[in-house]
């Protein structure tokens, strides 16, 4: 298989800036409203594997990621989006995959990020009453 | 450990019961609470409690220095710990550029196929202790402590090796090395024919373990198993086949799969991946080529993000490192395999009656340490 170039992303996903980070694995950066559409799209495109859901605390900013790979190699794409800091939400992804419900229980866990849709968001890495996420660059230990 | 059963009597629930398997029981591989509600023999429903050993390494990650993280991250799968110092060192690799000698991703290849034989060693010994064939525990340890003379060998350790550098490894391997490594793989092959006599030819064991479907393939995909497992359905996905890294796309080996699924064929694939571990490594110790096992590297990363993927004995381990220019990585992401298997029993329990449980935990081969982190 030929290796993959930043416009066969920009075919899947009109509405993203694209990079190439590496060979074949690919970063785009895409508006929040379209988080939903650009996991289908991209699933529909073949890639079908989610690696995971996480997210990055950006300090004036919270970044959403998720990334997903062809499940025959050639092609892996970590997307991002940007959300409100003080209140974190975006849509969950648990109807595209079955697997991105306990990524993002994970990622409420220890970044306090709320996936909505996701009907079982609990701690599950920290005990049930701990306070705070300790993944946020504020948090005091 | 019963804690939730009904008490009224007279409700038509009276055969629900939930049970807590775990945190402490043998079976588990490790603290993890799996609560089962089971009506009869059978499993209705299933949630699974983790956290007993997190230790937040990705924030111990954002508080050090990039040559001090590997350190600790073989510590997060005790039995394979060279795949995820592995993941990291190729993740940092990555977003820098750096170039890697051909001896030293040679000496990788040795370091990570010695490993999966160890690990998948652990992996025959704890399933047969699951499954009541205390035969294969034994036999599974006494072979895996063959392979790890050999990684002490190269690495100085038994366990915790901190063998990768960014740009090599740490050492070159020492006077007579290949000799020992030719005794070692003849003592450990000369034993699968037993395994496979002991289990995958035994009608006791396949009447134990073939008729528990984990998953089909399509149901796989979509939960995010990697590994083993999702080649037990049938497909044939192997990241060093796919997206290959360091040499593999020079050697020669098979990728192993199974029929259905079933925990039957969990087994048989890992079997099958012990020989062609064996056969990777026979290449490697010919094809090496002379020369320097280190570049010369910079301590720390440009601003940027990396993924790097490696077949671990259990998926992919993956590694999402986000670098702010600064000597400490800003964000370190680690995906782990074992973590997606677990969290997935409650999609796949559900109709298996509890005594299968205790196989199904044993064919998942949970590694606590990677998936509480």
């Amino acid at each position: 298989m030929s290796e993959l170039n930043v416009e066969d992303i920009k075919k899947i996903l009109p509405y993203a800036e694209i990079y190439k980070i590496y060979k074949n694995k690919f970063y785009a950066k895409i508006p929040k409203e379209n988080w939903i559409d650009s996991a289908r799209r991209l699933k529909e495109a073949g890639f079908s594997l989610l690696i995971t859901v996480t997210g990055i605390d950006r300090q004036n900013f919270m970044e959403v990621n998720y990334i997903c790979r062809r499940p025959e190699g050639n092609g892996l794409v970590i997307v991002g989006t940007q959300i409100d800091r003080r209140d974190p939400r975006i849509p969950s992804l648990v109807n595209v995959w079955l697997g991105a419900h306990f990524h993002e229980r994970e990622t409420f866990d220890l970044l306090g990020i709320y996936f909505e849709g996701n009907l079982d968001l609990r701690r599950i890495l920290l005990p049930e009453d701990w306070v705070g996420h300790p993944l946020r660059k504020d948090y005091k230990w | 450990m019963v804690n939730d059963q009904q008490t009224s009597l007279e409700s038509k629930d009276i055969r629900t019961l939930t049970i807590n398997v775990g945190p402490q029981h043998p079976s588990t591989h490790g603290p993890m609470d799996i609560v089962v509600t089971i009506e009869g023999e059978t499993i209705i429903g299933a949630d699974v409690k983790l956290g007993y050993i997190h230790r937040g390494i990705e924030k111990l990650c954002e508080l050090r220095n990039f040559f001090q993280i590997p350190v600790y991250l073989n510590r997060l799968c005790y039995v394979s710990g060279m795949f995820w110092e592995y993941g990291f060192v190729k993740a940092v690799e990555e977003i820098m550029n750096q170039k890697v000698p051909e001896r030293a991703e040679w000496l990788r290849v040795i370091a990570c196929e010695l490993t999966r034989i160890a690990s998948h060693m652990i992996f025959f010994a704890s399933f047969g202790a699951d499954v009541g064939n205390l035969t294969l525990y034994s036999w599974g340890i006494r072979d895996r402590d063959r392979i790890i003379d050999v990684l002490e060998l190269l690495s100085g350790q038994r366990m915790t090796f901190g063998y990768f550098r960014v740009g090599g490894v740490r050492y070159d391997v020492p006077v007579g090395f290949e000799d020992n490594i030719e005794k070692s793989l003849r003592y450990v092959e000369s034993h699968l024919r037993d395994y496979e006599r002991l289990t995958v030819e035994n009608p006791v064991f396949i009447a134990r373990t073939e008729n528990i479907i984990l998953a089909d393939s399509s149901k796989a995909l979509e939960l995010g198993w990697t590994g083993p497992l999702l080649r037990a359905t049938g497909l044939k996905r192997d990241l060093r086949r796919d997206e290959p890294y360091a040499v593999y796309d020079t050697i020669d080996f098979e990728i192993p799969t199974g029929k259905r699924g079933s925990v039957l064929d969990t087994f048989y694939v890992r079997i099958e991946e012990v020989k062609e571990s064996i056969k990777i490594v026979r290449q490697a110790i010919k094809r090496i080529p002379s020369g320097p096992f280190q570049h010369r590297a910079l301590l720390y990363p440009p601003p940027g993000i990396g993924y790097a993927h490696v077949e671990d004995s259990r998926g992919e381990c993956g590694y999402m490192i986000v670098s702010d220019g600064s000597p400490k990585p800003y964000r370190v992401k680690i995906r782990s395999p074992a973590y997606v298997h677990v969290m997935s029993l409650p999609y796949i329990l559900k109709g298996l009656k509890l005594a299968d449980l205790y196989a199904v935990i044993g064919a998942i081969d949970p590694c606590l340490g990677e998936i509480d982190r």
